[in-house]
């Protein structure tokens, strides 16, 4: 092995190792929740916003062409300011995209799992969430919209 | 090299043999050695606790739901049977069974305390005051649950084990429980540290560590290899 591609690969390692070990301690240090799959569960059929506590929600929401029913049938659900939600996430048809605006929520509908996310608002306003999943001739229209209050 | 790929194949088929959990798991590296909040909770017979009133044993911790028919009562049964190989509730530890429902009342936790025969003098079966207790407890051990239509609940089947002073020991998931990963635990809950449990939180960083160095001394030895071809002119 030549001494400037030794140099090279023995750089690479140890900017390889650098970076994996500031991501490991990102994910540690900065609580980055990553998004779960549950596969082991039949998914729901409808939306619903269940609440267990003042602060503390279940957002069911069921994607399908092209709309996310977030509350049976309704586009738009409203949760106070500093709430807990557990958002459950499945696709009725095909795959969707869920992107809440603002937050780190980006999740993929697919059709017969479960995707999950947990998410605080504490900034009140209107999170707008979008299809980011190209799913057919209505995906520019399909949107929801969270209200934190 | 066949015998090695037999190896490797048995090691990931037994890598999914006790997964034993359902739904959310605990992230337990949020949640080992942190000590609970001192939440207020209410016994079958309508009696308020403090969870504090509790320190100064080890405390079994199990959340269940009191209308569940299937992992919640196996857990209950398997506790029934399992807490006497390793001791006394009440003398040696607590056992405490916390219904996550949010809806369950005390009647409720008296109809689960009769169903599953549960009359320990160390076992309590509780519910958190209200909600944001409830939550404030589930918080700390990091348990999440999803609802399904008629009140059932989707959620990892855990014991948490808690030392003396309320910190989380030890999570112990399914709903078969081995009297010897039991014992453990106990001693762990109990302040018997082993240099293994100790060592725990850093084996990731160890065998990073030791990965990166392998690979810079296999590529220091093949390129000192190389070289010394190269001289003798191979």
């Amino acid at each position: 092995m030549d001494r400037a591609e030794r140099n090279a690969t023995l750089l690479a390692l140890f900017m390889l190792s650098f970076f994996f070990g500031l991501v490991v301690y990102a994910a540690k240090g900065l609580k980055i929740d990553l998004p779960t799959c549950i596969t082991d569960v039949q998914p729901f059929k409808v939306g619903k916003l269940i609440r267990h506590a003042p602060d503390r929600y279940e957002l069911h929401v069921v994607a399908k062409m092209w709309f996310f029913d977030m509350n049976e049938g309704q586009t738009r659900v409203e949760v106070p300011r500093g709430s807990v939600v557990d958002i459950y996430l499945t696709s009725a048809d095909v795959v969707h995209g869920f992107h809440i605006n603002d937050t780190n929520v980006n999740l993929m509908a697919v059709p017969g799992t479960v995707n999950y996310a947990r998410v605080k608002f504490d900034r009140p306003g209107t999170y707008h969430v979008v299809c980011h999943e190209f799913c057919g001739i209505g995906h520019q229209d399909m949107a929801a919209q969270i209200v934190v209050k | 090299m066949r015998a090695f790929l037999l190896l490797l194949l048995s090691l990931f088929l037994f890598s999914f043999a006790n997964t034993g959990s359902t739904g959310i798991p605990p992230n337990e590296s949020r949640t080992v050695g942190k000590k609970l909040p001192d939440v207020e909770l209410i016994d079958y017979t309508g009696r308020l606790l403090r969870l504090s009133e509790l320190s100064g044993k080890p405390v079994i911790l199990n959340p269940i739901y009191t209308h569940c028919t299937s992992a919640c009562p196996l857990m209950t049964k398997e506790l029934k049977r399992v807490l006497p190989l390793i001791g006394k509730a009440g003398r040696d530890f607590y056992v405490i069974s916390l219904t996550f429902d949010p809806q369950d009342g005390v009647e409720d936790l008296k109809r689960f305390v009769q169903r599953e025969g549960i009359g320990e003098p160390g076992w309590f079966v509780v519910k958190a005051r209200d909600g944001s207790e409830l939550f404030k407890l589930l918080d700390a051990i990091d348990f999440r649950f999803a609802t399904l239509p008629g009140r059932e609940f989707v959620h990892p089947n855990v014991l948490v084990f808690l030392s003396k002073d309320m910190k989380i020991v030890k999570y112990i998931y399914g709903v078969n429980y081995d009297p010897l990963d039991m014992r453990l635990a106990l001693g762990m809950a109990k302040g018997e540290t082993s240099p293994l449990a100790v060592l725990r939180p850093y084996l990731f960083f160890i065998g990073l560590a030791g990965l990166s160095l392998t690979s810079v001394l296999l590529v220091v030895l093949l390129s000192k290899k190389k070289r010394i071809q190269a001289k003798a002119g191979i």
